[in-house]
Order: structure tokens, then C-alpha cells, then sequence
């Protein structure tokens, strides 16, 4: 018998998949805003859209910003959301370093954006009931979120 | 039975072109047998259908002057916007004067309970620690979009009762504490747009409603004007000072906060639209208030008014340059902000819902994606929907057929045709066949 090591994901149907290209700032936030209205058209409670939204902008960012592309998966299963975000490297080499609040490695060309205020990863992890990193560098990065329905409202942390 | 809604369809006019289709922002607009037929649960009743109908088929549902008749006692609630459409010559004072001479008997300014309201705005900033950035409620549009579109949001609206709602409130109490008999009176808002319209009717926050109907600016201006005109004297002095009468455009409200809050002011929703985009998905900043209105240049780009927007405001900007103040009396320095907090919550609006089972919501949706594989992706709206994926929601949920996709209709009279050609090759063996001819 074969034992497997990833969770059945095949349980969750997919909603959404988009590809996400480095670099690309003009189309980031497209595969939070189509999860979203998918999420608004199945009838999710607005607490836990806004948490997919969050979670699922700051994943793409991620990739945009520090990685040479990859994708946003979203998936459902009865009141749960999950979000899968992978790319195709360069990976993260410490991770608990990446995941510090005001840690980051954005050039000052994207931190003049806007952008890098080391807050993307604690804001992901904090927005979802569960949230796992798997990395390896030169392979890639996969961060897989769950938010589950009728969880505390998460607040704007602006 | 009445349509809640303030956007109605002149049958006659509409020729079924679909350009309204694709500028609305709710997608509510459908063109079903050559006639835009709207549906309620989704109409925001911006009136961007009004603005762009070039056939002028899309009409306000508003009252005839006349209706003021009804009342012993009739009162205008007047929307700023109206200074806007008079020349500069013309002094507020006595446009308000030429109410009187129209058969009012009393004149109210909405634009002093736009300074009520900018004062409200202060006090809820610094007192409620809601999440940042508040988001104005003043646009009955934008907060219905809100609704629909971004119920994740609801949590930012205001919950503070428009400048109109207050002084409709508080015209109501005094009359009835001086002794009018309240049967007889009838407080009327002079609007600039479709969304007062149906606000002044159901009101946002409040269970019943304080205003008796709503008259277009259109509908009254000429023969507001034709009085104004000739009138030497004004028997009405304003109340209201610049803060108040500069939120007829996009930027009055901003104006009227405390120099330590930052705001964005935006007009126009497709602009809106983006921001509170962004706004959801935890990208705006250090923001504490987004004054949202849902028309170009604020109320003077209402659908109901007469002059050009850009005119509007700039007569607006003119007539506030004097920076007049009007302090509050005593009376209205002890308002608070509670006095006029919603009753009722903003409650999402299930209208963009495929399914209020779960279950069924999740299989229409898969249904719709399979739909969406043989539909063109030109989002043409030749179908008569705004684009290809809402026609293959309408089919999902019954209300079209694939066949409505002019492409797919193309295509299945084509392969019929090759059928019948292959067909009149097969003619039956006991006659000669074509080639022996
Ligand atoms: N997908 C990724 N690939 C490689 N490195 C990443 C990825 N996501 C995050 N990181 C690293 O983790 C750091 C912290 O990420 P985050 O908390 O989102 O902050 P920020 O994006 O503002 O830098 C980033 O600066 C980067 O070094
Ligand atoms: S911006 Fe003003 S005129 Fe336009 S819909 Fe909103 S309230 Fe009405
Ligand atoms: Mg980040």
C-alpha cells in the first residue's frame, strides 16, 4: 500500500488557477479579485472573503516580487478555502527569517513602490486557520493556506 | 406592482442596442427580446444607464412638481448641486426664495446637514477605533455597490445617516413641536440623481422613511428659474456656509476634516471600483477616509441635473470662494453623531449568489465554466448579456440559451447546412442519382 504524503487535495475543487508572471505588478491582485468574486457568487460569508482576498493578494505579490513566476491555485471544500501558491524558485533558504514581521529582501526599486514592508508572509499566516511553507532553494517555494467559514473577522491592518 | 427602483424603461424608445449592458457596474442589465430589462436585486440605480442610453430610453422615476399639492404644508429639502445650475448671478439666497413662490413653505438646506455630518465625520475618527479607512456613505450608489460588490467591506461604511436624511429628520421633529399636524407635511428632496431618489424612499440604515418624494433638479429648474429670474428681493437668508455647499463636488468632504486625517476623494465608480479593490485585498495604507461618490465631479455630475458637470463645479467653487462660515448655534452644537447612527446595519445583498445552497451554487458554477468552453470569449453582447461569462450564468440559472450566442447560433446553421447538403446527395436509390445526370 502506498502512503501519500501530501494531503488528498484532489478533495478540493478547483475555482480558480491563474499563472503568475515575475515582474508583472500591472496584473497583480487578478487572482485575488476572480477567487474573491468566485467566493461571492458560492455564497461565502464577506469575513472570510476578505481574509482569501488578503491572504491570496499578498501570496501572489510574493511571487511577483521574489520569485521567476509560478501560480495561484484556490480550491473548495464544504466552508473551506484553500489557496496554493507555488513558483518555480529561487526559493527561500531560511524560513523562519522569512517569516519575521519586517523581514525582507525587496530592492529599493520595489520598496520605492510601495511594496517589501516584510509584512506579507505574518499577515498570510495570521489570515488563515492553517498555513504551510515547503521550500527548497534553486526548486521553488508552495505556501498552502485553509480558511475555514464562521472564523473572528480579521480587521484591515493598516 | 411598484418597482422599489428609481431607473425605469421607456419601451417605446429602447431599441435594444446594448449599450447600456456594458457600463453598468452591477451587471444588471439583461436585453431580452430587443428591450433592456433590468433586475431589481442587482440595480444599484446609479443611472450610468440614463448617462449613456443614446436613445434616451433609460428614465428617471421621479415626482411631477405638482405632487406638492398633496400637502398642506410642502417643504424642499434642496440638494447643493442645485447652485450649480444657476449662474453666478443668481445668489443661493434667492434661488432658495424662488421655493417659496413655487408653493413651499419652508426651505431646507442639505448642505447645512453636509456641515452637521463633516462635524459627525471628526468625532467618529477620533472616537470609534472601526477599521481604517471609514468609507463615506453620503453616495446612496456607492454604498448599494457595496452591497452587491463588496460586502467583505461593509465593515468600513459609515454608519452615520446622509446629509439629507438628517435634516429631513430634523425639519420633520421641529414642525411637529410647533404644531404643524404631521398628516400635513410633505417634505420633498430636490435631487440630482436616481440613487437620492430611491434612498429618499428606503432609506440606508433606517427602517422607515422620513421624506414623502423626490423631485428631479431637471424637473424643476425652469420653472425655479423662470421665478428666480424676476425676483428682486429674497425672503431666505442661507444657512449654510462654504464647508457645507462644496460638498455638491468631489472634494467637499475631504474638506471638512481635521487637518490629521488623510482621505482620498474619488468620483466616478469605475475609479471607485479599483480602490475598493484594492481596499479588500489589504493594499491601501494609512488612509483614514474615502470620500466615494459614485458620479464624475460628485453630485453636480448627477444624472438628473441639467448643467454640465464641469461647469457645475466650477460655479460651486466660485460661490464657496468667499469661505463663509456659519457657526453652529447651541441647539445645533449639541448634536452628537449617535443622534443620526443607522438603526439597521449594512446587510450584504445575496444578488450576485448562484445558489443559496452551497452544493448547487459549487455545481452551477462547473456548469457555468463548461458553458463558458464553447462560448466565443468576445464578450460581444450581441446575446444581450454584458459579457460571455454572465449569458452562461443566465443560462445556468434558465434565463438564456446557448442558442441566444449569435456565434454558436452561426455555427450550428452552418453544420446544419452541411446536413442538409450531405443529406440531398443521399437521395433515395430507387431514384437516378445526381452524378448520372
Ligand atoms: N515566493 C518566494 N520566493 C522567494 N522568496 C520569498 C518568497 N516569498 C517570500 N520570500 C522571501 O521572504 C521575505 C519576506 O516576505 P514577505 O513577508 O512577504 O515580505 P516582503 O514581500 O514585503 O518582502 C521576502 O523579502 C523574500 O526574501
Ligand atoms: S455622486 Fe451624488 S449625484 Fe451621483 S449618485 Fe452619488 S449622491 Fe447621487
Ligand atoms: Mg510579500
Amino acid at each position: 500500500m502506498s502512503i501519500k504524503k501530501e494531503p488528498p487535495k484532489e478533495n478540493y475543487t478547483t475555482i480558480v488557477k491563474i499563472p503568475i508572471e515575475k515582474e508583472d505588478f500591472v496584473h497583480a491582485g487578478e487572482a485575488s479579485s476572480q477567487i474573491k468574486q468566485r467566493l461571492l457568487k458560492l455564497g461565502y460569508s464577506p469575513q472570510a472573503i476578505r481574509r482569501v482576498a488578503i491572504a491570496s493578494f499578498e501570496a501572489e505579490l510574493n511571487i511577483v516580487i521574489h520569485s521567476v513566476g509560478g501560480e495561484i491555485e484556490a480550491g473548495i471544500r464544504s466552508q473551506t478555502v484553500q489557496i496554493i501558491a507555488r513558483d518555480k524558485g529561487p526559493g527561500i533558504a531560511d524560513i523562519p527569517q522569512a517569516m519575521t514581521k519586517g523581514f525582507s529582501t525587496a530592492p529599493p526599486h520595489i520598496q520605492q513602490m510601495g511594496f517589501g514592508a516584510g509584512m506579507g508572509l505574518p499577515n498570510m499566516e495570521h489570515c488563515c486557520d492553517e498555513f504551510t511553507i515547503e521550500s527548497q532553494p534553486g526548486k521553488g517555494t508552495i505556501v498552502t493556506m485553509i480558511i475555514r467559514e464562521a472564523q473572528d473577522q480579521v480587521s484591515n491592518k493598516a | 406592482m411598484e418597482s422599489s427602483h428609481s431607473v425605469g424603461l421607456d419601451k417605446d424608445r429602447c431599441v435594444g442596442c446594448t449599450t447600456c449592458i456594458k457600463t453598468c457596474p452591477t451587471q444588471a442589465i439583461r436585453v431580452k427580446k430587443g428591450k433592456a430589462s433590468i433586475m431589481e436585486d442587482r440595480c444599484i440605480d446609479c443611472g450610468e444607464c440614463i448617462r449613456v442610453c443614446p436613445k434616451y430610453a433609460k428614465i428617471a422615476i421621479t415626482q411631477p412638481l405638482e405632487i406638492i399639492r398633496k400637502f398642506r404644508y410642502p417643504v424642499a429639502l434642496v440638494s447643493p448641486s442645485l447652485y450649480g445650475q444657476f449662474p453666478l448671478n443668481i445668489e443661493i439666497d434667492t434661488i432658495l426664495s424662488g421655493f417659496l413662490e413655487l408653493g413651499f413653505k419652508r426651505v431646507i438646506e442639505v448642505a447645512r446637514g453636509a456641515e452637521y455630518l463633516g462635524h459627525f465625520i471628526n468625532e467618529y475618527l477620533e472616537n470609534v477605533p472601526s477599521p481604517r479607512p471609514i468609507i463615506s456613505s453620503v453616495c446612496p450608489a456607492v454604498t448599494r455597490l457595496i452591497r452587491v460588490r463588496f460586502p467583505e467591506l461593509a465593515e468600513h461604511v459609515l454608519p452615520i445617516a446622509q446629509p439629507m436624511e438628517i435634516m429631513a429628520r430634523l425639519v420633520r421633529d421641529r414642525m411637529i413641536r410647533e404644531g404643524y399636524p404631521p398628516d400635513e407635511v410633505g417634505i420633498f428632496y430636490i435631487s440630482p440623481c436616481t440613487a437620492n431618489v430611491t434612498a429618499s424612499r428606503n432609506p440606508i440604515g433606517f427602517e422607515g422613511r422620513e421624506i414623502d418624494g423626490a423631485i428631479a433638479i431637471s424637473e424643476i429648474f425652469w420653472p425655479l428659474y423662470n421665478i428666480v429670474k424676476g425676483l428682486k428681493e429674497s425672503d431666505i437668508i442661507t444657512r449654510a456656509g462654504s464647508q457645507g455647499i462644496r460638498w455638491a463636488a468631489i472634494g467637499g468632504q475631504a474638506k471638512s476634516l481635521d487637518d490629521q486625517y488623510r482621505s482620498l476623494a474619488i468620483d466616478g465608480l469605475d475609479h471607485l471600483i479599483e480602490v475598493l479593490e484594492s481596499l479588500s485585498m489589504g493594499r491601501l495604507h494609512g488612509v483614514d477616509f474615502i470620500e466615494a461618490m459614485a458620479c464624475t465631479g460628485g453630485c453636480v455630475g448627477g444624472p438628473l441635473n441639467i448643467e454640465n458637470p464641469y461647469v457645475a463645479k466650477e460655479i460651486i467653487r466660485q460661490r464657496c470662494k468667499a469661505k463663509i462660515e456659519k457657526p453652529f448655534d447651541e441647539l445645533e452644537d449639541a448634536y452628537n453623531w449617535k443622534d443620526f447612527q443607522w438603526k439597521v446595519p449594512l446587510e450584504r445583498q445575496h444578488s450576485m449568489l448562484l445558489d443559496s445552497k452551497p452544493e448547487v451554487a459549487m455545481l452551477k458554477m462547473e456548469a457555468v465554466d463548461d458553458i463558458l468552453k464553447n462560448l466565443p470569449g468576445m464578450d460581444c453582447g450581441a446575446c444581450g448579456a454584458p459579457n460571455c461569462r454572465a449569458l452562461a450564468e443566465d443560462i445556468v440559472q434558465d434565463q438564456a440559451d446557448q442558442m441566444d450566442c449569435i456565434f454558436v447560433f452561426r455555427e450550428r446553421v452552418a453544420s446544419l447546412a452541411e446536413d442538409m447538403i450531405r443529406l440531398s446527395r443521399k437521395l433515395p436509390m430507387a431514384l437516378p442519382q445526381k452524378d448520372e445526370y
